[in-house]
C-alpha cells in the first residue's frame, strides 16, 4: 500500500507540474522537474569533459555499464550539470514498478513459451509508456497514468534540442523517435528485461526477441510492431545497409554508449555553435572506435570537417571547394573528409527529409489502425 | 577268498564307475581300489598268481584312469555349453535394452550407388580436386535420381545450343553483347520472349518457346524430378529450383557472372548492372523484382540479410554446395531418411558456411534420429518414461542437445518458418494465377 501511495505522490507531483509548466519555455519546463536547485551551474566545458569521461570510463570497462548513467550524463551536462541524478532515478523505477504490477495483473494470454515472465514484462512496459493505465489505491479511489505520447512539433529536436531528451519525455509525456525508445531501453534494463535499439534512418526503434515470434520490433513513436518487410520497404532503408549492420541491427553495450556519445558531441554543437570542433570530433572519433560502422558518426565528422575547409576555402580564396584538394597541405583532410562522406553512403547510409520522415511515422499508425479493424 | 573278494571288489567298482552316470564327482571308492598301500608288498609276499593279478589291476587302472579322463573332458564338455549359454543369453538380453544411435542405411549399397558417385563428384569439386562447374554438379544431381541413365553428352548439348542461338540471335539483332548486364539481359530476354535464330553449326532455323511456370505439383512433392533442370527442357516448364538453374547454366555457358540467391522456400537469380547494384530477376514469372517486394512477400527479416542466408548473390562454390542439398531431397525422396543424408550434408559448412538448406537438412536428420532414440528408449527401457529421465542416458541426451542446438543456430541466423496464414494467403494466389493460366 505503501507503493500505491508513492505513485500517487509522483502522479500529483508530475501532473502540478504539468498544469504549472506547459506554458514555460520547454527548456525550462523540461528541466524543472529534475534540476536540483542546490547545485551550482557548471562552465559548458568543464560539464561536457565531466560527461565525456564517464562514457569513456564506461567504455573502457572501468565502470561498469549503465544506460542509465551514460544518458543521464549527456542531459546532465547540457543542464551544466543540475540535475538530480536521484529523481531520474526515482522517476525510472516508478516506471519499472508500475510496468511489474500491470504485467502480474493483466499477463499476457495464450502465450506457453519458457520466456512468458519476459513477454509479459515487456508488454507491460509497452503498455504502461503507450497507453492509459487506471490503478486503484486504498480507498478505492482511481488514478490515471497518462501515456507518453509523439511529439510532432519538434521532431528532430530542432527548435530545443532539450526536445530529444528523456528528461523532457518523462516531464512532459511527450518524445520523439530519440527519446521514447532510450525510455523503454531504460525501464527494461531496470526490470532486466533484454531490448535492443536499433536505427533506421533518421529513427530509432526497439528490437527484442521472444521464442515464439523470433525477433519483433516495437516502435513507441507510433506504439505499433511493424515488420521487417514493411519498416524497410516504407522506410527508405537500403537493402546493402541492412547487409552492412548499419539500420535494423541489434545495438550492443559498447555500441549504445557510442550512440550516447554522439549525442553528447550533439549537444556540445547546439551549446557552443561557434566553436565546438575539438570536442565534437574528440567523441566522434571515440564512438568510430568503439562501433566503425556507425554511419551517423561518420557523416557528422564528416560535417564538422568540411565546415573546416569552407573556412579554408574563404583563407585561400578560391570560389570551387575542389579546387582545395590542388592544394597539399589541405588534400589530406579533402580526402578524408571526402572517403568519409563515401563510406557512409556505401554502407547504405541515407537521410531522409522531414516531411517523408513524418509521412512516414503517420502512415505506420495508419496501417497499425486498419489492422485492428476487423 | 579275501585275494577273490579283493579282486572282486575291484572289478565292480570298476563296472560301477562305469556305469556311473556321467556328471558326478569320481567315485570315493577309487583310493581304495588303486593299489598304492605299501600294504601290498609287505603283507603278501609275491607270487605269479600275484603278478598276474597285479598285470590285471595295472590294466583295470589305466582303463579307469581314461574312463576318468574321457569323465573330466566331458564335464569340460558341458561346462562350456554352459558358458556359451549365457554368453548368448546375456547378449539378447543386452540387443534387447540396446539403443541405436544412427538410422541405418534404408536401402542396398548397389541401389544407392549412383549416389554415393554423384556425391563423390560434388565433393571433389568442392575440395578442389575436380573443376568447379555447376552444369556437371546439377547433371549429377538429376543422372542420380534417374540410375545414371542420362546422357551428359545430350545434356550439354541443350544447354550450349541455347547459348549459341541466343548469340546468333543478338548478332542478328545488332545488340550489344560485351559486358555482363548485357549479357544477363539478353539472357532474361530469352527467358521471357523466347528467340527464333539460325543455329550457327547446324545452319537450321530454331525456335525457344519462353518458359513457363509449371503449377502442377511446383515443389515435386509427388513427382521428384519436377524440380529438375532435364525436366524443364524436356517440357518447357518448371518451377523456382529449376528455373533459376537452368538460367545459371546458360550464364555459365555464356561466361558471364550471374548469381543464385535465397528467399524462404524459393530461389531466384541475382545479377549486377553497369554501376554495380545488384538486382533480382525473379525466374518463375520472370520480372526484375525490388528488393523490398522480395523481403515483403518472401517474409524475411534483417537477421537473414546480415547473415547472408536470404536474398545474397551466392558464389559458385556456394552454389555447387547447395547441389548436395538438392541431392539429399532426391536422396530422401527415393529411398527416405537414413544416414547417408548426414553423409552427404556434411561438407557444407566447411564449404559454404552460410547455407542455411545444409543446416536444415541436418536438422531434419537429427530430429529424425532424435525421434528413433526416443522410440527405442521408450520401448526399451524401463526407467525412461519422459524427458526428465533423460539423465540417465547421457548418449541419448546429448542426441537430443545437438539437434536442440541445430535448431538454435538456425533460428539465431534469421531462418523464421513462415507463419501458416501468410503461407496460405500466398498458396491462394498461386491458386489464382493458376486458374487465370487455365482460363
Amino acid at each position: 500500500m505503501n507503493n500505491l501511495y508513492n505513485y500517487r505522490r509522483s502522479f500529483f507531483l508530475i501532473l502540478t507540474l504539468l498544469y504549472g509548466l506547459n506554458s514555460y519555455a520547454q527548456e525550462e519546463a523540461a528541466a524543472a522537474n529534475f534540476i536540483d536547485s542546490t547545485q551550482a551551474p557548471q562552465a559548458v566545458e568543464s560539464a561536457y569533459e565531466q560527461a565525456y569521461k564517464q562514457l569513456v570510463a564506461m567504455l573502457t570497462q572501468k565502470q561498469p555499464y549503465s544506460l542509465k548513467e551514460a544518458v543521464f550524463a549527456v542531459e546532465n551536462a547540457y543542464f551544466d550539470q543540475r540535475l538530480s541524478y536521484e529523481r531520474f532515478s526515482q522517476s525510472l523505477a516508478l516506471l519499472a514498478k508500475l510496468s511489474k504490477r500491470y504485467a502480474k495483473a493483466n499477463p499476457v494470454q495464450k502465450y506457453e513459451e519458457r520466456d512468458e515472465a519476459q513477454v509479459n514484462l515487456a508488454g507491460a512496459i509497452f503498455k504502461v509508456l503507450t497507453d492509459t493505465t487506471s490503478l486503484m489505491d486504498k480507498q478505492a479511489q482511481v488514478w490515471y497514468h497518462l501515456p507518453y505520447t509523439y511529439d510532432f512539433q519538434d521532431v528532430w529536436g530542432e527548435q530545443e534540442w532539450v526536445n530529444t531528451f528523456v528528461v523532457k519525455l518523462l516531464t512532459l509525456k511527450s518524445g520523439n523517435c530519440h527519446s521514447l525508445p532510450l525510455l523503454y531501453k531504460l525501464v527494461a534494463e531496470e526490470l532486466d528485461v533484454p531490448a535492443y535499439l536499433a536505427l533506421a534512418p533518421n529513427h530509432m526503434y526497439i528490437k527484442q526477441r521472444s521464442l515464439a515470434a523470433g525477433w519483433y520490433n516495437t516502435e513507441l513513436t507510433s506504439a505499433t510492431f511493424p515488420m521487417d518487410a514493411w519498416l524497410s520497404a516504407s522506410g527508405y532503408i537500403h537493402t546493402d545497409a541492412i547487409r552492412n549492420r548499419v539500420y535494423m541491427d541489434t545495438l550492443s553495450q559498447a555500441y549504445t554508449l557510442a550512440l550516447c556519445l554522439v549525442d553528447l558531441a550533439q549537444g556540445y554543437a547546439q551549446k557552443k555553435p561557434a566553436d565546438h570542433q575539438a570536442f565534437v570530433l574528440k567523441c566522434l572519433d571515440l564512438a568510430l572506435a568503439y562501433y566503425p560502422h556507425f554511419a551517423k558518426a561518420m557523416v557528422l565528422k564528416a560535417d564538422v570537417l568540411s565546415k573546416e575547409l569552407l573556412a579554408l576555402q574563404a583563407e585561400y580564396g578560391v570560389d570551387n571547394i575542389q579546387a582545395l584538394k590542388e592544394k597539399p597541405t589541405v588534400k589530406p583532410l579533402y580526402t578524408s573528409v571526402e572517403q568519409l562522406y563515401i563510406r557512409a553512403y556505401k554502407l547504405g547510409y541515407r537521410n531522409v527529409t522531414k516531411e517523408m520522415y513524418v509521412r512516414w511515422l503517420q502512415e505506420m499508425q495508419n496501417a497499425q489502425l486498419n489492422n485492428q479493424k476487423p | 577268498m579275501k585275494r577273490f573278494s579283493l579282486f572282486l571288489v575291484g572289478y565292480l567298482c570298476v563296472l560301477g564307475s562305469l556305469f556311473a552316470q556321467l556328471p558326478t564327482q569320481p567315485n570315493p571308492l577309487v583310493p581304495q581300489v588303486i593299489p598304492q598301500s605299501p600294504s601290498f608288498s609287505t603283507f603278501q609276499p609275491p607270487s605269479p598268481h600275484l603278478q598276474l593279478r597285479q598285470q590285471q589291476h595295472q590294466e583295470a587302472m589305466q582303463r579307469q584312469q581314461q574312463v576318468l579322463r574321457q569323465h573330466q573332458q566331458a564335464i569340460e564338455e558341458f561346462k562350456a555349453y554352459q558358458r556359451q549359454a549365457e554368453i548368448r543369453k546375456r547378449q539378447e538380453a543386452y540387443a534387447k535394452q540396446m539403443i541405436r544411435y544412427n538410422l541405418g542405411y534404408k536401402a542396398s549399397p548397389q541401389a544407392t550407388a549412383h549416389y554415393r558417385k554423384a556425391f563423390r563428384i560434388l565433393n571433389a569439386m568442392l575440395e578442389g580436386t575436380m573443376p568447379l562447374s555447376l552444369r556437371d554438379a546439377v547433371f549429377a544431381v538429376e543422372n542420380a535420381y534417374h540410375n545414371d541413365t542420362l546422357d551428359q553428352a545430350a545434356f550439354n548439348q541443350s544447354i550450349e545450343d541455347i547459348a549459341s542461338l541466343l548469340k546468333a540471335y543478338v548478332k542478328k539483332k545488332k545488340y550489344a553483347f560485351t559486358t555482363d548486364f548485357e549479357k544477363n539481359s539478353a539472357l532474361v530476354y530469352l527467358m521471357q520472349n523466347g528467340i527464333r535464330a539460325k543455329h550457327p553449326v547446324t545452319k537450321k532455323k530454331t525456335t525457344i518457346v519462353p518458359f513457363r511456370y509449371d503449377f502442377e505439383d511446383y515443389w515435386g512433392r509427388e513427382d521428384h524430378t519436377k524440380m529438375f533442370v532435364t525436366k524443364l527442357l524436356r517440357t518447357g516448364s518448371g518451377n523456382c529450383h529449376s528455373m533459376p538453374l537452368l538460367y545459371l547454366l546458360v550464364a555459365e555457358a555464356l561466361e558471364t557472372k550471374a548469381s543464385l540467391a535465397f528467399a524462404p522456400n524459393h530461389s531466384y537469380v541475382m545479377f549486377q548492372d553497369e554501376a554495380g547494384k545488384w538486382l533480382n530477376y525473379e525466374a518463375t514469372n520472370q520480372f526484375m523484382a525490388s528488393d523490398q517486394l522480395m523481403m515483403g512477400s518472401g517474409f524475411i527479416k534483417a537477421e537473414a540479410i546480415q547473415h547472408g542466408i536470404y536474398m545474397t548473390p551466392l558464389s559458385k562454390k556456394e552454389a555447387v554446395a547447395q547441389c548436395l542439398v538438392d541431392l539429399t531431397l532426391g536422396y530422401e525422396a527415393k529411398f527416405g531418411m537414413d544416414d547417408t543424408i548426414a553423409h552427404f550434408v556434411s561438407p557444407i559448412p566447411k564449404h559454404a558456411p552460410r547455407d542455411i538448406h545444409g543446416h536444415m537438412t541436418m536438422a531434419n536428420y537429427l530430429t529424425a534420429l532424435w525421434a528413433s532414440v526416443e522410440k527405442q528408449l521408450l520401448e526399451k527401457k524401463e526407467d525412461y518414461k519422459e524427458r526428465k529421465d533423460l539423465e540417465k542416458f547421457p548418449k541419448a541426451k546429448r542426441a537430443l542437445m545437438e539437434r536442440n542446438l541445430l535448431y538454435k543456430t538456425l533460428d539465431d541466423l534469421g531462418h523464421e518458418p513462415i507463419p501458416a496464414e501468410i503461407y496460405e494467403r500466398w498458396l491462394n494466389q498461386i491458386q489464382q494465377a493458376k486458374q487465370a493460366t487455365h482460363e
